[in-house]
């Protein structure tokens, strides 16, 4: 499965460089948390009132085609969150 | 949509009805809470009820409303901790208004941070915090994981620690709060929307707001001034001054994880784009820097005749949530003509800021 992370917006208005992961190549473990996250992508609501929030995409290609899923604060869902935490730890990794 | 009732009075703007109906006569109290109360806006209704408010809580018996009036006026600031979770509810309330400081840098620096900010639009506008209306100042510190952002949800301010990296806690740069803050106001005078040009002027509002404070807090002249916003926070990696500059948008930063500033300072590299609803703090350059130009071109400090000249524009009841840069601009110029008059130094320096960076209106 490969899981692609896109973030813009916030107090800066930047697009970060996004990460992509290819979930064959990491750790079982870290692997198996990560497609059950992606597998199981809750449905993204529309902005919500105020400003500098951040806005995420996330692109899952697997056997099954591509699905994508955009979110913005303040309403990220937890399972979201994890999503985000775990693939930024995996993308840090050498 | 304005409603005027009485041809007399419907000539005079808010800012000046409102400014009578404070320091007025009696008299003249009379009719400027008169027009007030009855122009058909909220704004102004609301306006209209707090002079009113204020003035029955002087009156002897009126226990409710003199309580009212005692706790206007004053800072009320309210500081939780979010102990890096992604929660802005149901957390620990760390720092009350009066209580002293706690060890915990985000804590005591929003706590400061707000003060300040308070601070300057209770001095400088007569403005008793975000809603007039002496709404507490909520803040969330140390929201989420290494989170390098903060936010207005319409409530509250959240600020995250940073990765420690590239950036460092958004409590840090007090222009950063103040922004934040005066996300705040302008929602609450102008509710802008936050996509493409009324999004970036709302942006634009915000960091004009951040700025003054810092400049006043700093007490700095506006030749005097970095004119940057974020400064403070940023980490070891990061490469470059600021977040953004309103005095050279597009060169705050040249990053290599971040990219370059893509700030305009003028209107014909105006960026469309998706991103950013609509690239709300990219085109926000343009107008960041029309406020530059009028205050060095003006001369002194910022939140004197330019800041002045942006609240009465922000505040006037004809400026829909749909706003485009051109027709802010007209506002300000028409703002700058009532309270200095038509041809005066200040109308022409609002004009020919605006026109240096792309926006004329005639």
């Amino acid at each position: 499965m490969r899981i692609e992370l896109r973030s813009h917006g916030g107090f800066a208005g930047i697009r970060r460089p996004p990460v992509v992961l290819e979930t064959e190549e990491l750790e079982p473990g870290l692997a198996r948390e990560l497609e059950t996250l992606a597998a199981g992508l809750p449905a993204g609501g529309p902005p919500g009132r105020g400003a500098d929030f951040m806005h995420y995409e996330v692109l899952v290609d697997d056997a099954s085609g591509r699905r994508t899923a955009s979110y913005s604060e303040p309403d990220v869902p937890p399972a979201v969150r994890d999503l985000l935490r775990l693939a930024r730890e995996a993308g840090r990794r050498p | 949509m304005h409603r005027c009732h009485n041809p007399l009075f419907c000539v005079v703007p808010p800012h000046m009805l409102d400014a009578v109906a404070r320091r007025g006569t009696e008299k003249q109290r009379g009719w400027a809470l008169k027009t007030l109360a009855t122009d058909g806006t909220i704004r102004q209704a609301r306006t209209a009820n707090t002079l009113v408010r204020g003035r029955k809580g002087l009156r002897e018996g009126a226990d409710a409303l003199a309580a009212s009036a005692a706790a206007a006026g004053r800072r009320n600031r309210i500081i939780w901790d979010a102990e890096r979770s992604w929660e802005v509810t149901g957390l620990r309330r760390v720092r009350d208004e009066g209580q002293g400081p706690t060890g915990d840098a985000a804590v005591d620096e929003a706590y400061d941070g707000f003060g300040e900010t308070w601070k300057f639009w209770n001095d400088v506008f007569s403005r008793d915090s975000i809603d007039d209306e002496n709404m507490p100042l909520r803040g969330v510190v140390h929201f989420g994981e290494d989170y390098p952002n903060a936010f207005w949800d319409g409530r509250r301010m959240a600020f995250g620690d940073g990765d420690g990296e590239i950036f460092l806690r958004f409590t840090k740069s007090l222009d950063v709060i103040g922004h934040e803050l005066g996300h705040g106001v302008i929602e609450d005078e102008a509710a802008l929307e936050y996509w493409g040009q009324p999004g970036a002027l709302n942006e634009h509002i915000a960091d004009v707001a951040g700025i003054m404070v810092k400049q006043r807090k700093l007490g700095q002249r506006a030749d005097e001034a970095d004119w940057l916003i974020g400064a403070d926070l940023r980490g070891d990696e990061f490469d470059g001054d600021a977040l953004r500059s309103m005095k050279a948008p597009g060169t705050a930063y040249d990053d290599a994880v971040l990219g370059k500033d893509p700030q305009p300072a003028h209107w014909r590299d105006y960026v469309r784009t998706f991103d950013d609803n609509g690239g709300v703090h990219i085109n926000s350059g343009i107008p960041n820097k029309a406020f530059h130009l009028l205050c060095t071109n003006i001369g002194g400090h910022s939140w004197n005749r330019p800041g002045r000249i942006w609240y009465d524009a922000l505040r006037n009841s004809q400026l829909t949530t749909t706003a485009t840069f051109r027709q802010f601009a007209r506002f300000t110029h028409r703002a700058a003509r009532q309270r200095y008059g038509s041809g005066s130094d200040e109308a022409k320096a609002v004009r020919e800021a605006w026109a240096d960076v792309g926006i004329r209106w005639e």
